[in-house]
């Protein structure tokens, strides 16, 4: 060989420009006929085929994946959507290439070097590192199954054969299958290249105006989600009108806030991505509050050169029999006072007619500390304008019974999460952290062995002091709440804990999640 | 019985040859027309003619392999095997555990792909 007419060679194909993805499409194609036009024989072999000989000789040559069309095979290992049903409407050419990489069903194609009918047969190969489903979870839902099954087809008369809708994997993230491709004849199997199974959720960002600390961004949760291979893409964002606080007493209540936001919703354009578009909704407080309540303190010394008295609220909650000290309901919602009214009963009085008012510039909140001036959980009353004595005070005030991190919305395609607890902004690793929980909550965490969902999760409770199903994971079991308990591990603990990540209990079962059905809108 | 000489033996392998070129021929204009224009059907043929030698030092002698190591030729240039900037080429084929030529081609290809996948 020429040395020179080589080195020639390689500056003319260097120069030669042609795109990426053109090339690749023709590597796949020329792949294709050096598989169906070139044979086994040495290229300057001693013996040529020969034309005589009878079909014994044929042999399979491939077993593939399709990848868009009956002719365009998977060239490399490649994702797959296990979620979103074969439609067109999914192939986003970012994440979703083509068709064929939709669906819990696999199509395939199987060639041989010549044509004719011939047999052969086909097994799925799970990776040894698949997530095992349960008999039971087989038993609930039938989207937790692959075909393992050997099936056995014939080739049409050119030699191949497409096998439409007889394959299918799991509804599981991380998962990787091929197939296994063996001919009559005793050639040596063929193998397919790997799919790996992923989930795709579209999210549209819903904003309140007027926030000042909505997360900057969601980097955190969508890492989370994908290393279950649950791949979050934003949809964009609308903006919605303010509410100061979305609590459980109209007007400020849920209801409310669900109408406001799919006011937007509807307008934003993504609804077209149903059912696997979730709403996260960016609100300012999230708290509840417990109105009406009542604040006793006896034995108080009143009158001229008195010092003031200072009453701490404390009582249950309403979700939570524990008693606490509660803050006050102040400066939350605008037109929505924490106090109520103060009076002052002298011993021996009689209730209902000695009792006297204390006016309400007499009755101050003290804060907790100068940076939230708000937030306070005592109340200092002057009692120096009252006439000498002793006796009782009763304060009938509003106090905070909670302040929620963020909702899930049963029933429809919407969460929340707040950007203000406890009068102070959250920042963006907190909401991201909320965001995570609440998803965890839409896709089905935490997994109750109830219905469609995978077997119930060892660290699952309910109730406890929190509100619906949730993991206790770092938690003893036996503990009869869990209301302001620290040292959780999950994320998907019932309160707010600083943990973003799901617990080790936590994600085989988000790994495991269906959620093919997806989410209707709110 | 039938007696094939020498002689008539090297004519055969020429032949088998000469009809494996051409074959190659028109599966490059096919499929990189682009690369078989910028190279002249004699520079192509020099090229099939490096690529059999090429290959043949891998064991790589069957012509569908071959045919798959010259496109691989064609995509990243003649001394792709021996070429730092694609390691990965050469590494695979001085990989010990590809006993099966055709196996080892299919990794190489794999590889080849892969590559360009990562530039799209």
């Amino acid at each position: 060989m020429v040395f020179g007419i080589i080195l020639a060679i390689t500056a003319i194909i260097a120069a030669v420009t042609v795109s990426a993805i053109v090339i690749y499409n023709a590597m796949v194609r020329s792949r294709q006929d050096a598989d169906e036009n070139f044979s086994n024989n040495d290229v300057a072999g001693e013996v040529e085929p020969c034309p005589q000989k009878s079909q014994e000789d044929a042999n399979i040559i491939s077993i593939e994946y399709l990848n868009g069309d009956d002719t365009t095979e998977l060239g490399t290992d490649d994702k797959h959507f296990v979620n979103l049903p074969r439609d067109a409407k999914w192939v986003d050419g970012t994440h979703v290439m083509n068709i064929d990489r939709l669906g819990q069903k696999t199509r395939f194609k199987v060639r041989f070097n010549k044509p004719g009918q011939h047999g052969f047969k086909v097994i799925q190969n799970p990776d040894a590192d698949n997530i095992e489903y349960s008999d039971a979870e087989k038993g609930r839902n039938d989207n937790f199954k692959f075909m393992g099954d050997e099936k056995s087809y014939t080739t049409k008369g050119d030699g191949t054969k497409i096998v439409e809708a007889d394959f299918f994997i799991s509804s599981a993230g991380k998962d990787k299958y091929s197939l296994v491709g063996r001919d009559d004849y005793g050639t040596p199997d063929v193998n397919s290249h790997t799919i790996e199974s992923h989930r795709l959720i579209y999210y549209l960002e819903i904003k309140m105006r007027g926030l000042t600390s909505i997360a900057t961004g969601l980097g955190t949760f969508e890492a989370e989600y994908a290393k279950h291979h649950i791949t979050m893409v934003s949809a964009g964002s609308v903006e919605m009108d303010h509410m100061p606080n979305v609590g459980n007493i109209a007007p400020n209540d849920s209801d409310n806030f669900k109408i406001k936001a799919r006011t937007v919703y509807d307008g934003s354009g993504q609804s077209i991505k149903e059912p696997y578009l979730v709403a996260i909704g960016y609100t300012d407080h999230l708290g509840v509050k417990n109105p009406n309540r009542t604040v006793l303190k006896a034995n108080v010394e009143v009158g001229p050169g008195k010092p003031a008295v200072d009453l701490v609220p404390r009582g249950a909650g309403l979700t939570s029999a524990a008693e606490k000290d509660r803050y006050l309901w102040k400066n939350i919602v605008p037109g929505e006072k924490w106090f109520i009214s103060a009076q002052f009963l002298p011993d021996g009085g009689t209730v209902g007619a000695d009792e006297v008012n204390i006016p309400e510039p007499d009755c101050e909140a003290i804060p907790v500390n100068e940076a939230t001036p708000d937030r306070c959980k005592k109340v200092r009353v002057k009692v120096s304008d009252l006439a000498a004595g002793t006796g009782t005070i009763t304060l009938k005030i509003n106090w905070v019974d909670r302040m929620r991190g963020g909702l899930s919305f049963g029933g429809g395609n919407l969460i929340c999460v707040c950007t203000r607890s406890w009068w102070r902004n959250k920042s963006t690793d907190s909401q991201n952290e909320t965001i995570i929980h609440e998803m965890g909550h839409k896709i089905g965490m935490v997994a109750d062995g109830t219905g469609k969902l995978p077997d119930k999760v060892a660290t699952h409770y309910t109730g406890k002091g929190h509100v619906g199903g949730h993991c206790h994971n770092g938690l003893s079991a036996e503990l009869a709440s869990y209301s302001g308990v620290h040292g959780s591990t999950c994320t998907i603990f019932g309160a707010t804990n600083g943990v973003a990540v799901f617990c080790d209990n936590c994600k085989p079962a988000v790994r495991k999640m269906d959620v093919s059905e997806g989410w209707s809108a709110f | 019985m039938l007696v094939i000489r020498d002689k008539q033996k090297r004519a055969f392998r020429a032949h088998l040859s000469k009809r494996f070129e051409n074959k190659m021929i028109v599966h490059i204009e096919k499929f990189y027309p682009d690369h078989y224009a910028a190279l002249s059907q004699e520079n192509t043929r020099e090229l099939i003619k490096y690529g059999i030698e090429s290959a043949a030092h891998y064991d790589i002698v069957s012509e569908r392999d071959v045919c798959k190591f010259i496109d691989l030729m064609i995509v990243f240039g003649p001394d792709f095997d021996k070429n730092p900037d694609s390691k990965w080429a050469s590494d695979i084929l001085t990989d010990a555990t590809h006993t099966h030529p055709g196996v080892k081609v299919d990794a190489l290809y794999d590889a080849g792909m892969v590559e360009i996948k990562a530039s799209l």
